[in-house]
């Protein structure tokens, strides 16, 4: 085990390249226009034209290529790693012989469902090497993992454990947060019931009592009017809708067309129920219901708040007193000298503070004596203390707006008081005031904004919102007048709130225009969203568990709910092309054209601008305008115009033949189709990307390059560590965003390809189809609509995961300050 | 400015002219101006006068049968008088997916090639034709009786649902839905175009191309059907399933040659069916013949002359060194009533009348299309027509097999992947091992449902 251990990077060399070797000389190498034939052939001739083999593209089996590269990636970096002793390449080397063994595997394998014959015959036919691949692809795994845990051990078990940790307690948390919402939403109303005065508690039944015993007369007929027209419309049709949400139609189309001789006439087509309406409506009226759900509970809040305002005028009181114990109070917490982090002493401050609240008697009313900041980390931090302090918070929390009110009139006051201080607290905040002296704090500490805020409140024993202000003030040098006025300003838009009364539905309107606003103006966009967007999605969604689709088609026929089926249809292997296979090869496609169109256009785009920003090249104007003239053609126009000339009947074909040569399929062979997409895309893409880089570069400080110049760095150091990461800082969520939509980028292959060349191994697609053109074709071609509707959540789903993941882990998330 | 503003005037004009430069749809009093030696009318007759039959209703008929059939209106009015037609157009093949897109505002009438009626009966969407007597006029009529006495017998089946011969759905309006060899007689003659071997030759030594696109699953078959292939629709558990035994030996020796050809005859065999395509190579003389159907026929004619175009059955292709005639697809279009429609009887009086002996006659002088009435076909103007004895000889062949009772919607996309691999240049057969598992992988998908 230990020499084993040692010479781990130099067995690991040997076995890569003996799988290498392998591979090579057992996989089909296909010659365009040639029969096949391999390696061995190769070598040892076998009636190989010279000038076919000059002309001829080798073209491996696209799975079968990724895997020989990965191989040869591998052999390389295990012999940097035993000569370099070096255990990062050791770790790169492991993985991409994972990676290899993965890539092929997977993609012919493990995707074709679990019928074990299939797999030997379906998977490995194609190999046509007989049972030599299969024995490659075990040792490359068995290996390859072996390679890679010893070369990290811990870092890679636990990184690769904690992954899913965190993805799974994210999930996990998500929907716990979803019941706990609807726990606490019924738990919450349960609270205000029980606290609720008798009016409040009518308005449970009847809508707008509350609001009519206040004497919102307006509000209340609105309310009142929305439950009877909500109860009329259930009774009318509601219930009816949801009944047939339920069951998507019981009764059958009657076609008639019995000739009726008494009628003189046919019998006529009895209509049946229509599935798709019976959704779409039935989906209407579960949004309704849920509107009106939201209108109710506006009104019990109504009535809650009504209540509330009763005791408003007790609690202003009761609210002023504090201000008292305030003074009090903070001084004791100063006076207290503890360390935050240390759980005994804050036990010792919490229990004693309950002493002395209770001697005070001032156990009824709010008592925040620090900062919400400071009290917050209590929290977490102790949970006896929690459930005590909540207690004597929630006084406070209700009426946390006239908190607000109150607080900031106490901070305007005592602003206002320390006008003429302004000198002083601009010494104390620059550390030149005899206090900072004595107490030693020297202007360094005070360059930040908290000691500032610390030493102006503990000097003059005020709040630090207070202090906050009075800093500002001073920085600002404001006068007392223009304090006064701003003090005033902000009673006349405020004072009006507070007095004890409901508001009106005037001065409720009139919110509408002023701190309600927002809800104005998004009103009418929102409910394009829910009727344009939402509603549409929602229903693709839920046809996803119907067998909408062949022998299920309305109006005439019926369709029905049948659960999850469609989702497990897609993993089931069911004949030679099934599903299960199709959606496999295809993710797999999707993935690899994603990353390779990303990455391409990406990288060429900026190269690109590195060359033409370069202070040699001259007319940069010029050049720039010769690589974006492409975009001024539309793209469709574009694809339309390269399918045909790179068609098997196109001009370049022809040309070929007209001078004796053969065809190449650049559009009907499968690897080379694939090829050709890939480039044709970044004809369209890199002008853009070429675009977006160029303005990034321009922006990178000059200095930075003459530095690293200085430093002795060359063009590619200063590319990968400073260009780089810069461009991928900045356009880190513009690489995911290109990426997620290269995934769903339906233009480009339908275009083109059109999906083709067709496969016999696939389902109704093709070997350059995507997963979004596949779903096309399922639901024009097809008529499948329910299995195209089950891809589509697929495809949002992996579209979500990546996109989240890639970008938790892009420095854009991560590293902002660092980059700034 | 006096000469700009001509110039300018010029152009305008020019402009506005060259709207109508483009191809006007066939007039048939036009065509017959043309062809028929300056004799624009065809003798009709109206018959009783019916007028208990009343109603309002629309028909979709494709755009290059519209002149024809607003005379076939003209004369239903006179008929009918109190029945008002209105009309559309959307094209046959077309017809199914646009009824499916909203039944309720389709046509009450319209125009469907044969294997889209079993889709539309199944969900019950189409009228079924009334198998007792109902007064039209003065007179009973048996409709279903009728169409079965005075259609060709093999037209009637597809009509059908399921393929019983006795429900039947349609009204057969032509019988020419099929496709035949056509070539440029100054580059092939007539005894080579007998063998698609003598033609590629042809081809290949004269550096023509020969069109024939066993890429696309319409026409691939005919090699497979020429080596004793069988191809059936089933009706089974109310759902019709495909039956194919492609991939038997006949079978695997069909893809074999098909595959030897392609790569033998390289470029001198040109796979595309594409009507533009054929019309450029007829016309620039690279072509000198295609397999394809009869909507094409004008196509041709209108590039390189209608004296230079012939006309042959499907050619013989060699199997096991034994020359077997290529099988093609025979087809109907036909008349279909909605059944949902608010007035059946005035649509199924009108779908009688535009399928009659007479309608059928017009559009044969109109449009050369093939009829399906037993009578028509034995007029000599119908024998005499060579495209349409060509077609006949070629849909009539051995190994030609009706469409409709044949295919699925499942069997086009298998076939055509089959001939993309076909025609890959190489001798593999894709990611398959041999031909005939990519046979048995083609057959499992077109026959599981």
């Amino acid at each position: 085990m230990k020499t084993i251990k040692k010479y781990l990077s130099l067995i690991g060399s040997f076995i890569s390249l003996v799988l290498l070797i392998l591979v090579l000389f057992t996989e089909n190498l296909k010659i365009i226009n040639l029969r096949s034939f391999n390696g061995f052939e190769l070598l040892f001739g076998k009636n190989i034209e010279l000038n076919s083999l000059v002309i001829a593209v080798f073209t491996f089996s696209f799975p079968i290529l990724l895997f020989v590269l990965f191989l040869l990636v591998s052999f390389v970096f295990y012999l940097l790693a035993f000569f370099k002793k070096n255990k990062h390449f050791q770790f790169y080397a492991s993985v991409f012989l994972l990676l290899g063994f993965f890539n092929t595997f997977i993609s012919y394998s493990f995707v074709l469902g679990n019928n074990y014959d299939e797999l030997i015959t379906l998977g490995y036919s194609s190999y046509q090497g007989g049972f030599a691949p299969v024995l490659v692809g075990i040792l490359s795994l068995l290996f390859g993992a072996y390679s890679t845990v010893l070369s990290y051990e811990k870092e890679i078990v636990w990184a690769f454990l904690n992954f899913f940790k965190k993805i799974g307690i994210k999930i996990a948390r998500f929907f716990v947060g979803i019941a706990l919402g609807f726990v606490n939403f019924f738990v919450k109303k349960y609270e205000q019931f029980l606290e609720d005065d008798k009016d409040g508690r009518v308005s449970y039944l009847v809508m707008g009592w509350s609001s009519f015993k206040n004497k919102q007369y307006v509000n209340a007929v609105l309310y009142f009017l929305s439950e009877i027209i909500f109860i009329v419309f259930m009774i009318v049709y509601g219930f009816f809708a949801l009944g047939m949400f339920f069951t998507l139609g019981d009764k059958v189309y009657n076609p008639g067309g019995q000739w009726d001789p008494e009628l003189n006439d046919f019998a006529p087509a009895i209509p049946g129920d229509n599935s798709m309406t019976a959704l779409l409506f039935g989906i209407i009226v579960l949004l309704f219901i849920f509107a009106f759900i939201y209108i109710y509970n506006r009104n019990l809040n109504t009535a809650n708040h009504n209540n509330r305002l009763k005791y408003f005028v007790e609690y202003s009181h009761a609210y002023k007193e504090r201000e008292v114990l305030l003074k009090k109070d903070s001084q004791f917490f100063l006076a207290l000298d503890f360390d935050l982090n240390d759980k005994d002493a804050k036990k010792l401050y919490l229990q004693k503070r309950k002493e002395f609240i209770l001697a005070n008697n001032f156990d009824k009313l709010t008592n925040i004596l620090i900062s919400r900041v400071k009290f917050n980390i209590l929290i977490d931090y102790d949970n006896y203390a929690r459930k005590l302090l909540l207690h004597e918070i929630k006084f406070h929390e209700v009426f946390d707006k006239y908190n607000l009110f109150y607080n900031r009139k106490i901070v305007f006051s005592n602003a206002i008081k320390l006008v003429e201080k302004h000198e002083e607290i601009l010494l104390l905040i620059k550390g030149e005031h005899q206090y900072c002296l004595t107490n030693d704090i020297g202007p360094d500490k005070l360059k930040d904004k908290r000691e500032q805020v610390a030493i102006v409140s503990a000097y003059y024993h005020i709040h630090d919102t207070t202090a906050n202000q009075v800093i500002l003030n001073a920085q600002k040098g404001y006068s007392k007048a223009e304090i006064e006025g701003q003090y005033n300003e902000y009673l006349a838009k405020h004072l009006g709130e507070f007095d004890g009364r409901p508001k009106n539905f005037k001065e409720s309107m009139a919110t509408l225009l002023n701190e309600n606003f927002s809800t104005t103006i998004l009103f009418l966009p929102v409910a394009m969203a829910v009727i344009f967007v939402i509603l549409p999605l929602l229903f693709t969604i839920l046809v996803a568990f119907t067998n909408y689709g062949p022998g299920h088609i309305p109006t005439n026929e019926l369709f029905d709910w049948v659960g999850l089926n469609n989702f497990f249809s897609f993993f089931k292997s069911n004949g030679a092309s099934s599903q299960a296979k199709t959606i496999g090869t295809l993710l797999v496609w999707t993935i690899i054209w994603a990353f390779f169109a990303t990455f391409l256009n990406y990288i060429l785009g900026m190269l690109l601008a590195i060359i033409i920003n370069r202070k040699t090249i001259k007319w940069k104007k010029f050049w720039r305008t010769m690589f974006v003239i492409s975009i001024a053609v539309p793209q469709f126009v574009t694809l339309l115009i390269m399918n045909r000339i790179l068609s098997d009947n196109g001009p370049i074909n022809q040309t070929l033949i007209k001078y004796g040569y053969n065809m190449i399929p650049f559009l009907s062979d499968p690897f080379l189709a694939k090829v050709v997409v890939i480039l044709v895309n970044c004809w369209v893409g890199v002008p853009y990307t070429m675009l977006i880089t160029s303005g990034i570069l321009m922006n990178i400080p000059a200095d930075l390059y003459e530095a690293a110049s200085i430093d002795g760095a060359g063009p590619t150091k200063q590319f990968l560590k400073i260009t780089l990461p810069y461009m991928l800082f900045v356009t880190g969520p513009y690489l995911i965003t290109q990426f997620i939509g290269n995934i769903n980028n339906f233009n480009v292959i339908y275009f083109l390809t059109g999906g083709g060349p067709s496969n016999a191994a696939l389902d109704h697609a093709g070997d350059t189809d995507l997963l979004i053109t596949w779903l096309y074709k399922l639901t024009v071609n097809e008529q499948q609509y329910s299995m195209a509707s089950t891809l589509g959540i697929f495809i949002f789903a992996a579209c979500s995961i990546i996109s989240l993941v890639l970008y938790a882990r892009s420095g854009s998330a991560n590293s902002e300050e660092a980059f700034s | 400015m006096k000469n700009k503003t001509k110039f300018c005037k010029s152009i305008l004009y020019l402009s506005f002219i060259s709207l109508f430069g483009c191809v006007p749809p066939l007039n048939y009093q036009s065509y017959m101006q043309e062809n028929m030696g300056g004799n624009t009318s065809v003798e009709w007759q109206p018959g009783e006068i019916k007028e208990n039959i009343n109603g309002e209703i629309t028909v979709w008929c494709p755009s290059e049968d519209r002149s024809v059939t607003n005379e076939i209106v003209r004369r239903f009015k006179i008929e009918y008088p109190n029945v008002t037609v209105k009309v559309s157009e959307v094209a046959e093949n077309k017809s199914k997916d646009q009824f499916l897109k909203d039944p309720a505002k389709a046509a009450d009438v319209f125009a469907i090639v044969d294997n889209d009626i079993p889709t539309l009966a199944e969900a019950e969407y189409l009228f079924k034709i009334p198998n007792v007597e109902v007064p039209l006029g003065k007179k009973t009529i048996n409709f279903s009786d009728k169409i079965k006495s005075e259609s060709l017998p093999w037209t009637i089946t597809p009509m059908s649902y399921p393929f019983d011969g006795v429900n039947l759905y349609g009204f057969p309006q032509t019988a020419d839905n099929g496709y035949l060899l056509m070539y440029n007689k100054s580059l092939i003659n007539e005894n080579q175009v007998a063998s698609l071997e003598t033609i590629l030759e042809v081809a290949k030594t004269n550096n023509k191309q020969f069109m024939y696109d066993y890429k696309n699953g319409f026409y691939l078959p005919g090699a497979f059907l020429a080596n004793g292939g069988h191809l059936q629709v089933e009706f089974k558990n109310n759902r019709f399933v495909q039956v194919c035994d492609f991939n038997d030996n006949n079978g695997v020796q069909a893809a074999e040659r098909m595959k030897a050809i392609v790569n033998e005859y390289g470029s001198a065999l040109y796979a595309s069916s594409d009507n533009g395509e054929i019309q450029t190579k007829f016309k620039d003389n690279s072509a000198l013949g295609v397999i394809t159907g009869t909507w094409n026929v004008e196509n041709v004619e209108r590039a390189i002359g209608s004296s230079n175009v012939g006309f042959a059955r499907l050619p013989t292709i060699n199997i096991n060194e034994t020359p077997k005639t290529m099988g093609a697809f025979r087809g109907v279009k036909a008349l279909v009533v909605k059944s949902s429609t608010t007035y059946p009887l005035a649509a199924l009086a009108y779908s009688s009348f535009a399928t009659n002996y007479d309608s059928q006659y017009l559009r044969f002088i109109a449009r050369q299309a093939g009829p399906s009435n037993i009578e028509l076909t034995e007029l000599k103007e119908v024998t005499d027509n060579k495209m349409l004895q060509a077609l006949t000889l070629s849909q009539q062949a051995e190994t030609s097999v009706s469409q409709a009772l044949a295919t699925t919607p499942l069997f086009w996309d298998a076939m055509g992947a089959l001939g993309t691999t076909i025609g890959n240049g190489n001798a593999t057969w894709g990611v398959f091992p041999n031909s005939k598992a990519i046979l048995d992988a083609i057959v499992a998908q077109m026959t599981t449902n």
